[in-house]
């Protein structure tokens, strides 16, 4: 009984995660991307223009694709564009950096480029915002508080350490991470570092900062969810 | 022919010895050691350069699974993908294999890489990312003092070397900034392309690693 119990409340937990998802993709364009700068809804296909697409965000109105486009000489101008859900309107800023990523905070929209800048988008234009993050950072919660991690540097003359920060609650852990990139769940950050050997899960409190626990997860590969891993 | 190393001063001296055991400086050169003590990098810890009288061995290009940038041979051709989002480069003349798929290096990377080291957003032709540059120097200790690597005797895991960041900045006429190594000892790409035309790279010549507190007192040339 109690199993059946337990069982129906897996269900419940199951069909309550499929229906935020549903309403989650309600909210969004539903366009899909190309690296090569194509979009595409159902109905039909636009080109953006970009030679090389490498990062989408996704909004109700429409989908933001972060790229490059190639010069005869080879060289790569990053650019942000914007093309609305009925595919019929594109926008498109050129950028001194490339775009890392696009993110709301304090319901406003940001850039955020790979040296840590950020921009603010009011009306159709970006607009330079002193809120600075440090080069190579991800954003991985902007809800509550605003968590950022930097990966562990491909060069062996980069001295920077692979870390997690929160601008929101000013706290920092060193966490030599690069492979998976942390991600939040329910309120607990996850990371797993990849040195000094790969695969030490993390779980750090997003309030202060301390990793509350660590264990072996040399299983790990990029791209699986690590959430699971907290269900488990 | 003899090199002699002293971390604590920076020095590499190439010294020419003469039949009646006259020293002669060749040439003294700016080189940068690991740090005197050890270090706490996550990804391989900083060790100081190991003093010692060694033997040259040999010079290789080098390769490490150790160093993400390092799996790939400096030089190796490239082909720029932007259309599938990567970047291929040449593991046999006819046949070319990802490098994100093989070293988890994305064509962003690749672009933020060569732009920080030659201020153009390109994919480079060629791969100059490789963290020991172009080739590297390696010697051994001589147990049994027959000048061969041989018996028990092993390469040490320290090499003579040069640095992206230098390679790029000699070829834009940059001056050169050196920084401390993880171990090795870290040339100007000029003066290892001296040392190697002068000989003193050859198999066989002794090399002496210093202590970091010795100090080369001699009038400098």
């Amino acid at each position: 009984m109690k199993d059946i119990l337990k069982n129906l409340c897996k269900s419940g937990v199951i069909l309550l995660c499929s229906w935020l998802n549903a309403c989650a993709v309600v909210e969004k364009s539903k366009l899909q991307w190309r690296y090569d700068g194509r979009v595409f809804s159902p109905l039909a296909e636009v080109n953006t223009g970009l030679d090389n697409a490498y990062y989408a965000f996704d909004t109700p109105e429409g989908l933001y694709l972060a790229g490059f486009k190639v010069d005869g000489k080879n060289i790569n101008h990053p650019y942000l564009v914007f093309i609305n859900k009925q595919l019929n309107r594109q926008i498109e800023w050129p950028q001194t950096q490339a775009v890392e990523q696009l993110f709301f905070y304090k319901k406003q929209l940001y850039l955020l480029d790979e040296t840590g800048h950020t921009q603010i988008k009011t009306d159709n234009h970006w607009r330079e915002h002193p809120l600075t993050l440090s080069a190579n950072s991800r954003v991985i919660t902007s809800e509550k508080a605003l968590i950022a991690c930097v990966p562990t540097p491909l060069a062996s003359a980069d001295y920077t350490r692979g870390h997690c920060y929160s601008i929101t609650k000013n706290w920092r852990v060193d966490i030599a991470w690069r492979s998976v990139t942390p991600t939040l769940c329910n309120n607990i950050l996850m990371a797993v570092s990849d040195y000094p050997s790969r695969g030490t899960l993390h779980q750090i409190d997003i309030d202060s900062g301390k990793i509350i626990k660590s264990s072996s997860e040399p299983q790990i590969t990029p791209g699986q969810s690590l959430c699971d891993l907290l269900m488990n | 022919m003899e090199l002699h190393f002293f971390p604590g001063q920076k020095l590499l001296l190439a010294l020419h010895i003469t039949g009646n055991n006259q020293v002669k400086v060749a040439g003294r050169y700016e080189a940068w050691s690991g740090p005197s003590t050890g270090g706490t990098d996550p990804r391989m810890p900083e060790e100081p350069t190991w003093p010692g009288e060694y033997i040259i061995a040999k010079a290789k290009v080098y390769l490490t699974p150790s160093w993400k940038l390092s799996g790939i041979k400096w030089g190796t051709p490239l082909q720029d993908k932007p259309s599938i989002n990567d970047v291929w480069y040449r593991i046999k003349p006819q046949t070319w294999a990802s490098v994100k798929k093989d070293h988890a290096i994305s064509r962003k990377d690749i672009i933020r890489l060569h732009f920080e080291l030659y201020q153009i957003r390109t994919v480079p032709p060629t791969w100059v990312f490789n963290d020991f540059g172009p080739v590297v120097i390696m010697w051994f200790e001589d147990r049994n003092n027959n000048k061969q690597l041989d018996g028990d005797e092993t390469l040490s895991g320290q090499f003579f070397h040069t640095t992206p960041e230098n390679e790029a900045q000699v070829s834009a006429n940059l001056p050169v900034t050196f920084k401390n190594s993880h171990g090795c000892i870290h040339l100007h790409p000029k003066d290892r392309n001296l040392l190697f035309s002068q000989g003193f790279f050859n198999p066989g010549t002794p090399f002496t690693i210093h202590s970091y507190y010795e100090r080369y007192l001699e009038k400098p040339l």
